[in-house]
């Protein structure tokens, strides 16, 4: 009936060597997702890379070096680490940045610009979270038919109830 | 300092660099989302920093939001000399006529230099599509500090000022007239008077 007080789950562990700085920790306090970190299973570009044309894939990439040319990876997602340098028309089911990104994004799902993070460009996306000290120069466009949730759901302490649809649809306006 | 709030008529101090203030309720803000409501899928243009409530409560009222910070490109302009206005305008705030039905200019003005106001007034005027709407903030009194203030939506009717250290010295305090005429292409005006020493300036394209 009571139940037994488990055990306290420990933080996680420091960074083992070559895994970026930005820790798990940093994000956590603002309910962020931990996928900034490279998994065995990620295909990734390392620091010292750098390629360029289309890429294509159905599984998920971290990039920590440099690319330019398009990304196109379905229904995977997209880490580009803090020494990331991306100059591309990216397409994925998430995107999360934390380096340099210049280019048109569209997430199926999520976005996310970490306090690293510096974007130009057109954001199309379901859902996005923006971290207090990201750059962003650009436009954003949540995708209505796409949307799973509430936009705000990983926020920095939002409580905003997110409508679906604009307030009025009443136009004033020829459009 | 008791001279210096003498000199420049300082009624507040304001917070040390990444505080933030309050965020009383703003008449201006609920009448710029009013308007946005009665649009479709409405073009805000925010030429503050990005911030996630901002771009939330932005996009929950249906809005794609445009995000420039025109303070960063100021100051950055500054430190290389004096923002000469042809100059600027050529690098920044590059939209087709009549492409937003808002803009939140935030206090921009306080801060563009003499020879800039009425150009940066007249092409936010031409970004905006008919019967768009721009927020203004003025100072009613020059802070102490160097710095920035800086806007962050916090509900539709209410904003929060964050105190930040991009180097900017605001400008010159802008009383009413000179408000408006530097806005005299805009068809109306709602001035809202707030407690905390800014104006919001409503104007109606």
């Amino acid at each position: 009936m009571w139940r037994t007080k488990k055990p306290e789950e420990s933080a996680p562990s420091s960074n083992p060597p070559g895994t970026p700085s930005v820790t798990v920790q940093d994000l956590r306090p603002l309910g962020l997702r931990n996928s900034l970190r490279p998994s065995d299973s990620n295909s990734r570009l390392g620091k010292s890379l750098s390629f360029q044309g289309e890429l294509k894939g159905a599984e998920d990439l971290y990039i920590d070096g440099e690319f330019a040319g398009t990304i196109e990876l379905g229904e995977h997602s997209l880490t580009i680490g803090p020494q990331g340098r991306v100059r591309a028309d990216i397409r994925a089911r998430e995107i999360v940045i934390e380096g340099n990104v210049q280019g048109n994004l569209r997430a199926g799902d999520r976005l996310q610009i970490g306090k690293t993070g510096s974007v130009t460009g057109e954001l199309v996306t379901a859902r996005i979270v923006i971290e207090d000290g990201a750059y962003f120069k650009g436009s954003i466009d949540i995708a209505r038919a796409e949307e799973q949730g509430p936009a705000s759901e990983a926020g920095a302490g939002e409580r905003f109830r997110v409508a679906p649809t604009p307030l009025s649809v009443e136009a004033e306006d020829k459009f | 300092m008791s001279f210096w709030r003498r000199w420049f008529g300082v009624g507040e101090v304001y917070a040390s660099p990444e505080t933030q203030l309050a965020a009383p309720a703003s008449h201006g803000l609920a009448q710029f989302f009013q308007h946005l409501a009665a649009r479709i899928h409405p073009n805000v243009l925010d030429l503050g920093r990005v911030w996630h409530s901002t771009v939330t409560l932005l996009t929950a009222a249906g809005c794609k939001v445009y995000t420039e910070d025109a303070f960063a490109t100021l100051a950055d302009a500054w430190q290389k000399q004096s923002p000469d206005a042809a100059a600027y305008l050529e690098e920044n705030l590059r939209y087709a006529a009549e492409s937003f039905d808002g803009i939140l200019a935030w206090d921009l003005f306080d801060y563009l230099p003499e020879g800039l106001l009425s150009p940066a007034a007249e092409r936010l005027r031409v970004l905006l599509k008919p019967k768009g709407v721009l927020l203004a903030l003025f100072h009613n009194a020059l802070p102490i500090t160097a710095g920035v203030m800086q806007y962050r939506l916090v509900t539709p009717q209410s904003f929060a000022c964050i105190a930040s250290a991009l180097p900017l010295l605001p400008q010159r305090v802008l009383h009413n007239r000179a408000i408006l005429r530097l806005f005299a292409g805009f068809s109306s005006s709602h001035t809202f008077v707030r407690r905390d020493n800014l104006r919001e300036v409503l104007f109606v394209k």
